[in-house]
């Protein structure tokens, strides 16, 4: 008994760390171990933490998009009285209380990949590092929108989780382009729909199929994330050509590169998510030991098509993109 | 001779060495970092933790009946949504409140219909439960996620104390009543029957399938009560609420010393399995572990946690021979 005791007690101290790091910091994401685009944000944190010496712990979600879980991953991260956090800020509220003990606390908190919808007036994180979410899903359409064919144009938006925020904020951005090509072009019928589309490849590739059967009108498909590559393989297995339905979405992953390749996904924005990892550890190393202020950093919305994905794939292999 | 005697009757109790092993685990991971029993971590994980403690409580007497819940996660994440949804079509907090543990209810009821009236596994049932629970959810929000109504009655059920909330009050209130009931009463004693040996209960005129029933429709009510509390601590209705928690509760029951083939367990073997998953979590954060161990983790102490209760039981049995021997 003695002894049994002892093994468990000895196997749990061990998880003690013996790093002695002039800093700690923490990076609070959305997301589960699974999901391919975090890998270059995950890349980013780490390089940067090794340059400066810095303990870092970057904590995932047992499941993805689980705000409950998220939010306790950031008391937590309080209460070890780190030097600084990096978070993502997936819904406009409930972050907010923890965001406030952690800055009284006197724990610096930017966000990266991820901001408030309503950006610093809707939280007093100290800035936020990554893509303007709302800006990008109308860039993105408003270059699809020169593929539309002429005629009658149907838009289907996947918004892949209606609960976060950078979904929903992506989805908006997708909408007011189609209401403003609508508003450009009087003489045509220009509709579009949202649809809860889902968070991995096979579900999104469902829907999508069921959807483009019950509405064989539809143009393109956009999606808030790089599931369109889901939507892709569906289309395919329907008997579309390539190009017959338009496919864009966001991020740099394999999986998109490989439809682009086979001329199903037309338009992909990169969001630099190396940067989001790796820019975020830099700031709240300068603000710990300069007092230098936090600043905002756009991560960009650059449209890549097929003809970028040989110049890109010369980069994979670094997992930086 | 009484002295081992006790000692004996003490440690076969599975639940108490399930508290050895929290108290172990605790230090451990004070050792590890000395904020893990800073004030301020305690008040983060016992804000969480009565939710858990409530649905492990449900979960636990359902298991002791011999039946299995697998849709308290969708359920804990369905209630609250129904209430937040009525209060803003115009139904009045408390009896938006009312209906919506009533959804829980009749989930419990359903599930506990399926199973007896078609003799089917608990297990199928409510994993079929499982998705129609989380889909109705995703009805529930039309599309996108309400915002908190501020008029629903939340401080009283989790307003801040210094360390901790009133849901943990209400917590403890659930488990002394359930522990009284199951352990001092006539319905208590019919529960452990049943799951214990349910040809031999119904021999003695025990009405099991009332029984189980009873225990379907406990658990649905407490895992729709447990995700109001959730909701109102969070002041926000979350869809992805109560995501896995089927199996989190499953395993703090089982940590905690309950059988997975019914009659037997304890209401605080359940409140201590619930307790120790949360700081299990809590402790390798702070000792900065990246989080995805979190699963390895309690992975190994659902083994570690059933072989020692099995070891100790076993050794204490022996002791209990020796002496007699002697």
């Amino acid at each position: 008994m003695k002894k049994i005791a002892s093994i468990i007690l000895a196997s749990v101290a061990l998880f003690a760390t013996s790093a002695k790091a002039e800093y700690k910091f923490n990076f609070v994401m959305h997301s589960d171990t699974n999901n391919a685009f975090w890998a270059a944000v995950h890349k980013g944190f780490k390089d940067a933490c090794a340059q400066i010496n810095a303990d870092c712990q970057m904590l995932t979600l047992s499941g993805d998009g689980d705000q409950q879980e998220q939010l306790q991953n950031l008391e937590s991260s309080i209460a070890q009285g780190v030097d600084g956090i990096v978070t993502t800020i997936t819904n406009p509220t409930i972050f907010d209380a923890a965001v406030d003990e952690a800055l009284a606390a006197g724990i610096p908190v930017i966000t990266a990949n991820t901001d408030d919808p309503e950006g610093a007036a809707g939280s007093n994180r100290l800035a936020y590092v990554g893509q303007d979410l709302e800006a990008a899903g109308y860039e993105l359409t408003a270059n699809l929108s020169e593929m539309f064919p002429d005629g009658d144009i149907h838009v289907l938006i996947g918004v892949a989780d209606m609960n976060q925020s950078w979904a929903y904020t992506r989805g908006n951005g997708i909408a007011r382009f189609m209401e403003d090509y609508k508003a450009a072009n009087p003489d045509r019928k220009v509709t579009y729909e949202k649809i809860e589309s889902g968070l991995d490849l096979s579900t999104v590739g469902n829907r999508v199929a069921a959807y483009v059967q019950a509405n064989p009108n539809t143009t393109a498909y956009l999606d808030v994330g790089f599931w369109e590559a889901g939507a892709a393989a569906a289309v395919r297995n329907l008997g579309y050509g390539p190009g017959e339905i338009l496919l864009a979405g966001f991020d740099l992953v394999d999986v998109v590169f490989e439809e682009m390749d086979k001329g199903y996904v037309q338009l992909t924005v990169d969001q630099q998510p190396y940067y989001q990892g790796y820019m975020s550890v830099h700031q709240l190393y300068l603000m710990n030991k300069y007092g230098l202020s936090a600043l905002d950093i756009n991560t960009g919305k650059a449209m890549i098509g097929p003809d970028d994905v040989e110049t890109i794939r010369s980069f994979k292999g670094m997992s930086v993109r | 001779m009484s002295k081992n005697f006790s000692l004996r009757s003490l440690l076969v109790r599975p639940e108490v060495a399930t508290f050895l092993m929290f108290l172990a685990i605790m230090i451990g991971f004070y050792i590890a970092n000395e904020r893990f029993l800073d004030a301020r971590n305690i008040r983060i994980v016992m804000g969480i933790t009565p939710e858990y403690i409530i649905v492990a409580i449900g979960i636990a007497i359902l298991m002791i009946s011999g039946e299995f819940d697998l849709s308290v996660g969708s359920v804990f994440a369905l209630v609250p949504m129904t209430i937040v949804q009525m209060v803003h079509q115009g139904i009045p907090p408390w009896f938006a409140i009312f209906l919506g543990l009533m959804i829980g209810i009749i989930v419990g009821f359903v599930n506990g219909f399926i199973t007896l009236r078609f003799g089917i596994p608990s297990f199928i049932a409510t994993l079929g439960m499982l998705y129609i629970a989380r889909s109705l959810t995703t009805v529930a929000t039309a599309g996108f996620p309400p915002p908190f109504p501020h008029i629903l009655p939340n401080e009283l059920f989790v307003y801040q104390f210094e360390l901790f909330r009133a849901s943990l009050y209400w917590a403890l209130l659930v488990a002394v009543v359930l522990g009284v009931m199951l352990h001092r009463s006539n319905v208590g004693n019919w529960i452990y029957a049943t799951g214990g040996d349910q040809n031999a209960a119904s021999s003695m005129g025990i009405k099991t399938g009332n029984v189980k029933m009873f225990c379907f429709i406990l658990c649905g009510f407490l895992a729709g009560f447990a995700g109001m509390i959730q909701t109102f601590r969070l002041e926000a209705p979350l869809p992805s609420q109560g995501y896995l928690l089927e199996l989190e509760s499953i395993a703090a029951a089982v940590i905690g010393g309950v059988s997975l083939f019914g009659g037997i367990g304890t209401v605080f073997g359940a409140v201590i399995g619930a307790i120790l998953i949360r700081f299990l979590e809590s402790g390798i954060i702070m000792a900065r572990i990246d989080a995805e161990w979190f699963r390895a983790g309690l992975g190994s102490l659902i083994i570690i946690a059933v072989v020692f209760n099995t070891y100790i039981s076993r050794r204490a049995t022996r002791i209990g021979q020796n002496k007699a021997k002697d």
